[in-house]
């Protein structure tokens, strides 16, 4: 136990130590004089009594170490010595420095970009929500593959659970047109009126809804903007509250702007900008049905609650799971009935998506993982290059009395400053890298903004900088400090002192980094192959000349006629253009993004379990010439086919093969439950094309005519003649003649829709290559620093074997020859652990089996040949040297 | 081999004992007069080790057992003097009971034969 008074004492010895450091001298000189003088008296001479009185305090240095510790600042201060002893150290070699920490920093940099980009998706809440207690509820039974929003019955359920939740508050995105004059399209959301207290989030502007306005539905037309919104459409104007906004062609009133940073609790592309009363939903969502209210089946109502104080997340789950709101009736027979889950809110996905995305996540994260070691390995190798080096040095502090450990700590300290600087120059290279990858995987902005490095992020990598640090420093340190003292000293033997093992070690690493690396490129390299081979697969439609763009007429308030009055006009405009071949409509377009679901039953099937779930889109005529998908059987729609006419169905040949496995599909009935009650006729096979995915399977689908079909979002195919250029502009200009109100988004030719389709591929693929290219560069580097390095340790035996009659070419293939050894394990070793990786990575790939031979023959020769090169540069220098200047070297 | 007489170096853990028994006896002393006393007393048996002397010392100031203050030697050199404190005459009485005790404890291991039967 130190005292308090004890405690003092030192404080003042450490602001007083330099007086104190004197005193002691002096002490120190007095004493040696008297004790000389006692000598004398015993009969020594002046030198012999001098001697002995100095001999009888050792070394005085150590004794003033020794009494400098027991005032117990000592370990601090020789951990100052030690930073600036190696501080000194770094700046000696700049280079040596310089390479050391870039390594270091680009694998410390990919790992940051990586826990940023994981920490921004699955774990932080966006900072305006206060994130704790903060839980989503979500519907799941055994049935369902994964966890779906609530029906609005099981809303309004959970809202009276006072006992367990302190605020239940609920949300819908909506698409939305938004302004006057030219409106744009964007993403809203209807809410509850409780939503921004339920989420802790504070107005910058105005306020949140008032509970009376979700209440009358229709009644209370306001609105919340988004900070975003405010600043780029109003310019940040205070004056903005209470001023009209339009939105899908209904004017509400502004009440409050939302604070900056804030967009809901998904992420998505766009990011809502402006929120109202979930009351108002039947105004701004077309196909509202007021059924949804009642109906405990839909599943549409995104539910957030804040757990009520001292209620835990496993204690609501269980709670919530008894919660009834539905009847049995209302719930078909036999299916199991869902129960409402709670679970945290973490990261900007609903529940189930976020454990997806989080799967793909960690799969990639091996990656930054991989980079990592390969920097490591280097720098551990770079570090035993130097302790060779630094031989002498540490052989002379070892004489002149430091431990081992003290020089290990030395070399270790150094190792922390190193990655400590790495760390540093690294999180800066993260936000270089994050850009690389998200524009390479054309990720929208909104998702980039969250891949900020915060607290933890930094926290993360810094402990990730300190364990590389001491796994990868600890070996070469304790290597370098145990030099054979004396033939180091006396600079024999240069390369025989090198002992053997730090020979096992270095190649151990090379080795190690050869792997590593061959796995790297293998695994960029298959998925770099099955994204290429994704985009070479047929799509089933002809992709050049084509452009598309989208609209909703619904949106925009028009009514029935002046729909149908739209349709044929901005047809009939369409092909007019003189560079254009034909045009037609779509409520889906194949890879759009939009997938519809329908059931399809044949006639005499009746029971429900009979169903076929097939996808659906509603055409216009012309719609398969202008997309070049060919139709096997039968007819296209024509102008014939209206809304009075028989219903007819265009089914594709996946769905005729399994409806109609023998029999001829033309003139066949089927019904479209969910669509229309009637059977329709089938008169037209289409050809099978990739509806959602370049890779999918062949999945079924139906065409019904668009005027056979309720109003909804239409896209605008056009095929221009062949080198008629650019038609975008064109159907762009056409729209605009017709009604330059409409908002038109999606404007892309039929290329960037497919390029579109693959972007999470795209992503990932733009992540591998640049950390594979990365890892590659770094590998090719730090074995060409090794081998060279090891090289020119070897002159000397270079100048004896050549003193002795070998010629060069005997020197140079020697040197050659033991790289390849080194380099032969390691391609091995690597194509084994590659070829592990790649089955757990298949589910991922395309198009090949998961061990492509030509990824894996070109990482070898890459690695082999980096590694030939590395040591033949320097071998064919070391070979030159004549023999004599070697060995006097 | 030397004519003086065989000297001993200090018993591990005594060295803060003697020092201060021997400023208890007394008063002030400098660095040098305590190793001199020491052997001294001792008849020249106990030769205090110059180079743990001091770190001693040291130790023995930041517990606050002794003092030190700067005075002037006979022949009017500048000199730390080193006087016990009342915790340091405390400390001594621990240490010299607890030496004593072990002491004792010794000899009679050593003796123990000897007085086998009381």
């Amino acid at each position: 136990m130190i005292k308090p008074a004890e405690w003092w004492r030192r404080l003042t010895f450490l602001f007083r130590r330099a007086r104190l450091t004197r005193e002691l001298d002096e002490e120190l000189r007095l004493h040696i004089e008297l004790r000389t003088q006692a000598n004398r008296r015993l009969g020594m001479t002046e030198d012999e009594a001098a001697l002995a009185a100095r001999r009888g305090f050792g070394n005085p240095t150590v004794l003033r170490e020794t009494s400098d510790e027991t005032w117990g600042w000592f370990p601090m201060d020789r951990l100052m010595q030690d930073l600036r002893y190696g501080g000194r150290q770094l700046l000696r070699h700049p280079s040596w420095t310089a390479a050391a920490i870039l390594t270091l920093a680009l694998g410390i940099g990919a790992n940051t970009a990586m826990f940023s980009a994981i920490n921004a998706l699955l774990f932080k809440v966006p900072p305006p929500i206060r994130p704790d207690g903060l839980v989503w509820l979500s519907l799941r039974s055994e049935d369902m593959a994964r966890p779906r929003s609530l029906s609005y019955p099981a809303f309004l359920a959970s809202r009276e659970r006072h006992d367990v939740f302190a605020g239940v508050a609920a949300f819908h995105d909506v698409h939305l047109s938004l302004g006057d004059g030219v409106p744009e399209r964007a993403r809203g959301a209807v809410v509850s009126a409780n939503f921004f207290d339920v989420l802790g989030v504070r107005m910058a502007l105005g306020r949140a809804f008032h509970a009376d306005e979700d209440v009358v539905p229709g009644a209370r037309p306001v609105a919340v903007l988004s900070h975003a919104l405010w600043t780029k459409r109003y310019g940040g104007d205070p004056a903005i509250l209470n001023r009209i906004i339009m939105i899908n062609g209904q004017p509400f009133s502004i009440v409050g702007v939302a604070p900056a940073g804030f967009s809901g609790l998904e992420i998505d592309d766009p990011l809502p900008s402006v929120w109202m009363p979930l009351a108002m939903i039947g105004q701004v969502l077309p196909d509202f049905d007021p059924a949804w209210l009642t109906d405990a089946g839909s599943s549409w109502v995104r539910t957030i609650a804040r757990l009520a104080p001292g209620v835990s997340i496993a204690k609501a789950d269980a709670t919530a799971r008894g919660f009834t709101w539905s009847t049995d009736a209302s719930n078909p027979a036999g299916r199991p009935r869902p129960t409402v889950r709670v679970a945290a809110v973490a990261g900007s996905f609903f529940p189930g998506e976020r454990e997806e995305v989080g799967e793909v996540l960690g799969l990639l994260m091996i990656v930054p993982v991989l980079v990592l070691m390969v920097a490591g390995a280097n720098a551990a190798n770079l570090l035993l290059a130097r302790g060779v080096d630094r031989r002498k040095e540490l052989a002379l502090r070892r004489a002149l009395g430091a431990s081992r450990g003290r020089l290990v700590r030395q070399l270790l300290i150094e190792c922390l400053m190193l990655t400590t600087l790495a760390g540093i120059v690294g999180v800066g290279l993260a936000r270089v890298l994050t850009a690389i990858i998200g524009r390479a995987g054309q990720m929208p902005d909104a998702i980039l903004d969250g891949f900020q490095v915060d607290g933890i992020v930094l926290a993360a990598t810094l402990l990730v900088s300190s364990v590389t640090a001491l796994v990868f420093g600890l070996v070469p340190a304790f290597v370098a400090s145990n030099p054979a003292l004396a033939p180091t000293l006396k600079e024999e033997g240069i390369t025989i002192a090198i002992g053997r093992r730090r020979h096992r070690l270095r190649d151990v690493l090379v080795v190690g980094q050869i792997a590593v690396s061959v796995v790297l490129i293998v695994v960029a390299g298959l998925f770099l192959s099955s994204l290429t081979k994704a985009l070479r697969v047929d799509p089933g439609f002809e992709a050049r000349d084509g452009a598309t763009l989208s609209f909703d007429l619904a949106l925009q308030g028009y009514r029935p006629a002046a729909r149908d009055a739209f349709i044929r006009e901005v047809l009939d405009r369409t092909r007019a253009v003189a560079a254009i071949e034909s045009a037609a409509l779509t409520t889906a377009l194949p890879l759009g993004g939009r997938m519809f679901g329908t059931e399809v039953v044949r006639p005499g099937a009746e029971a429900d379990d009979d169903a076929v779930s097939t996808f659906n889109a509603a055409v216009s005529p012309e719609y398969f010439a202008t997309m070049k998908i060919a139709l096997t059987r039968g007819r296209d729609f024509t102008a014939l086919d209206t809304r009075s006419s028989p219903p007819v169905v265009i089914v594709n040949d996946a769905l005729a093969r399994r409806l109609w496995p023998s029999a001829d599909p033309i003139g066949q009935r089927l019904r479209l439950l969910g669509l229309d009650d009637g059977w329709r006729e089938v008169v037209g096979v289409a050809r099978t094309t990739r509806y959602d995915d370049l890779t999918e399977s062949p999945a079924s689908y139906v065409y019904v005519p668009l005027a056979q079909f309720p109003p909804a979002s239409l896209s605008l195919v056009a095929r221009a003649w062949p080198e008629a250029g650019p038609v975008l502009p064109a159907l762009e200009a056409v729209m605009r003649s017709l009604d330059p109100q409409l908002p038109v988004v999606d404007a892309r030719t039929f290329e960037q829709v497919i390029l579109r389709s693959v972007g999470k591929q795209r992503a990932a693929s733009a992540l591998l290559a640049v950390l594979g290219g990365l890892a590659l560069l770094l590998a090719a580097l730090g074995i060409y620093g090794v081998m060279s390095h090891a090289t020119m340790l070897r002159v000397k035996e270079i100048g004896i074997r050549m003193a002795l009659g070998a010629r060069a070419p005997d020197v140079r293939r020697m040197f050659v020859r033991e790289s390849l050894k080194l380099c032969f394990i390691g391609v091995a070793i690597g194509a084994a652990a590659a070829t592990v990786i790649s089955k757990l990575i298949a589910g991922f790939l395309f198009g090949l089996a998961a061990g492509d031979a030509v990824t894996f023959l070109i990482a070898a020769v890459v690695m082999c040949a980096s590694a030939i090169l590395a040591t033949y540069l320097p071998a064919r220098r070391a070979a030159r040297v004549s023999p004599l200047i070697a060995l006097r070297n | 081999m030397t004519r003086t007489p065989p000297k001993d170096d200090i018993p591990p853990g005594t060295l803060d004992m003697l020092v201060l028994r021997t400023l208890a006896r007394h008063g002030e002393l400098h660095g040098f007069e305590i190793a001199d006393a020491i052997q001294r007393i001792s008849a020249d048996v106990l030769q205090v080790e110059e180079g743990s002397l001091y770190p001693a010392l040291q130790r023995m100031l930041l517990k606050g057992w002794i003092s030190g203050e700067w005075g002037r030697t006979a022949e009017n050199r500048r000199a730390r003097y080193y006087r016990l404190t009342v915790a340091g005459r405390r400390q001594l009485e621990r240490e010299v009971e607890s030496y004593e005790r072990i002491a004792e404890a010794i000899a009679r291991i050593l003796h123990g034969g000897e007085r086998a039967e009381p």
